[in-house]
């Protein structure tokens, strides 16, 4: 495993030489097993733990328990609330009750996850400590950013924060040694991933039937495809990584999926913060352009609802567009949404299927070489999260008790964990890049075109196939 | 280490003097409301962090046929 501890000499070389990596002999297991064993056991024992304290009765009803059952985890880990006047108002919930407990101890399962990381990975846990609470209290102070009442309702989500703050420091101060020694942003990106598979439940792709799953799954993967492929030929962007992060962002469902693809197909941190900045600023304009597009174009509210869920990036700004629209469009566009969030899974195994195959093989290789060659490039912490995926599925599709123990499980503790980890990972991140490799990027505005022509395209599919199946298909002849 | 603390006083600046300025007038403050006020929440990266889980809509069926 690259652990905390061995991507900091990579750091430490990388910044004294500008170009030697020198990677010190491995001891431990792979960074792709770490993160995949931690994930699994942080879930199963998440799991165990809303089971041992399941409710007494009614354990099956949605009606009492619309979240899931309740977890003790939740107890355990949060996040500094909305505030506008006083970042104190960020350390008191919405009951009115203090909030400091759970986000020091979400602090500390971040420096526990960094832990037993740099354990597994052979690494020192010593020098890796005092890093891992100064990467915690980043984050924190990143979430803080996100947490301001015009920040969080514009949908500027944390990542942006936490990429924007380790680039400020990165790049101005530098990264002490102490603080590099613990930087590991993909370790806790692919930790949070392989629990994030967890949430990610081919249950829901039913939801809204025939229609939904037209709207979903026949635009995205046609617009993923042809955006990626007009990316690197037509625009002739020279990283394909790049192309396929922006493309999945773009007609997937934003941030998550960003994290999902870059992780799969090995993309530059640079192309990721890049294609995360285009996701969000087109998804503020897109929150509030699209309701009164859609008025002005007098679409009906269910097909609207499915434009909006099909087309804008991140799932919080669809609700929230799909809502100024009103409860029918705001219900509909959740619902697409949802289930287009549930094609991470498939999207990410294939990405990594395709790059480990046929994107960075070498050459003319025998067959059973070329297998075994894209096994050793597969990045194998996928396969953690798919089994996570498939098992709360299973779990989910059990009985309506099933559906809310996982419910439970994820709403009230996998995801805020996820979260936090995420953003520790950012943090590095941005600690990690060096704002001039950003330029070029920014400068040629291919990627921007790239990302523009695409959503061009995600707009006249989804606004296609929604008005076809939910507007004239699979219409009801008799409306009440 | 200046320009570190440059940034720090603009992002200080910003969020304890701008961000509370700007959330009181329109159409900001207007947005704000109605998003608390639905329960909505804007920021959310994945369905599991939005505030109501979205399940099938009631009046969905009446109005579209699911599984034909």
């Amino acid at each position: 495993m690259k652990t905390a501890g061995q991507e900091s000499a990579d750091v430490a070389s990388e910044s004294s030489s500008a170009v030697t990596i020198v990677r010190p002999p491995r001891r431990g297991l792979h960074e792709d097993a770490v993160a995949t064993l931690i994930g699994v056991a942080i879930v199963a024992v998440a799991l165990a733990v809303t089971w041992a304290a399941r409710p007494a009765s009614d354990a099956d009803s949605r009606e009492k328990y619309p979240k899931g059952w309740p977890t003790p985890l939740s107890a355990t880990i949060d996040k500094p609330q909305t505030w506008s006047d006083s970042p104190a108002e960020a350390l008191i919930d919405k009951r009115g009750r203090s909030v400091v407990q759970p986000i020091l101890l979400g602090m500390g399962w971040v420096v526990a996850v960094a832990a037993a990381g740099v354990v597994l990975g052979g690494g020192s846990l010593r020098r890796i400590i005092p890093g891992s609470l100064a990467l915690a209290a980043l984050a924190c102070a990143a979430y803080g950013l996100a947490s301001h009442k015009l920040i969080h309702f514009y949908n500027l989500e944390y990542p942006l924060w936490a990429l924007a703050l380790g680039i400020l420091i990165g790049n101005t101060a530098g990264v002490p040694r102490w603080l590099a020694a613990a930087l590991a942003g993909e370790f806790f990106i692919k930790t949070g991933l392989v629990i994030f598979g967890a949430e990610v439940l081919f249950s829901r792709l039913l939801e809204l039937g025939l229609p939904g799953v037209m709207t979903s799954w026949l635009v995205t993967p046609v617009v993923l495809v042809a955006t990626y492929w007009f990316g690197v030929h037509g625009l002739g962007i020279p990283s394909r990584s790049l192309c396929m992060v922006v493309s999945a962002d773009m007609s997937v469902c934003g941030v998550s999926a960003a994290i999902a693809t870059a992780a799969a197909c090995r993309a530059k941190k640079e192309e990721l913060s890049l294609a995360i900045g285009l996701s969000l600023f087109f998804t503020v304009l897109m929150m509030v352009a699209m309701p009164p597009a859609i008025r002005w174009l007098e679409l009906d509210p269910i097909v609207g609802g499915a434009w909006i869920g099909g087309t804008i990036d991140a799932t919080g700004a669809v609700v929230a567009a799909g809502e100024a629209l009103g409860r029918e469009a705001g219900e509909v566009a959740a619902t697409v949404k949802m289930i287009q969030n549930s094609m991470i899974g498939v999207i990410a195994f294939a990405v990594a299927v395709y790059w480990a195959g046929w994107v960075e093989h070498a050459g003319a290789l025998p067959r059973t070489s070329l297998v075994a060659e894209a096994w050793r490039r597969f990045p194998r912490f996928i396969l953690g999260f798919l089994l996570l995926s498939l098992v709360c599925s299973w779990l989910f599709s059990l009985s309506g008790a099933g559906a809310l123990w996982v419910d439970g499980t994820t709403l009230g503790f996998t995801s805020r964990l996820r979260g936090w980890l995420f953003c520790t990972g950012f943090v590095c991140m941005g600690l990690q890049t060096n704002f001039r490799e950003l330029a070029p990027l920014l400068a040629s505005g291919r990627p921007l075109v790239l990302y523009v022509c695409g959503q061009l395209l995600n707009l006249a599919l989804t606004l296609a196939v929604a008005s076809l199946t939910f507007g004239w298909l699979f219409r009801k002849a008799v409306e009440p | 280490m200046t320009r570190l603390a440059c940034g720090m006083a603009v992002v200080a600046v910003v969020w304890l003097g701008l961000l509370p300025r700007l959330i009181r007038l329109q159409p900001m403050a207007g947005h704000v409301e109605r998003m608390e006020a639905r329960g909505v929440n804007p920021a959310a990266m994945y369905y599991t962090e939005l505030e109501r889980l979205p399940l099938r809509p009631a009046w969905i069926e009446q109005r579209v046929v699911l599984w034909p």
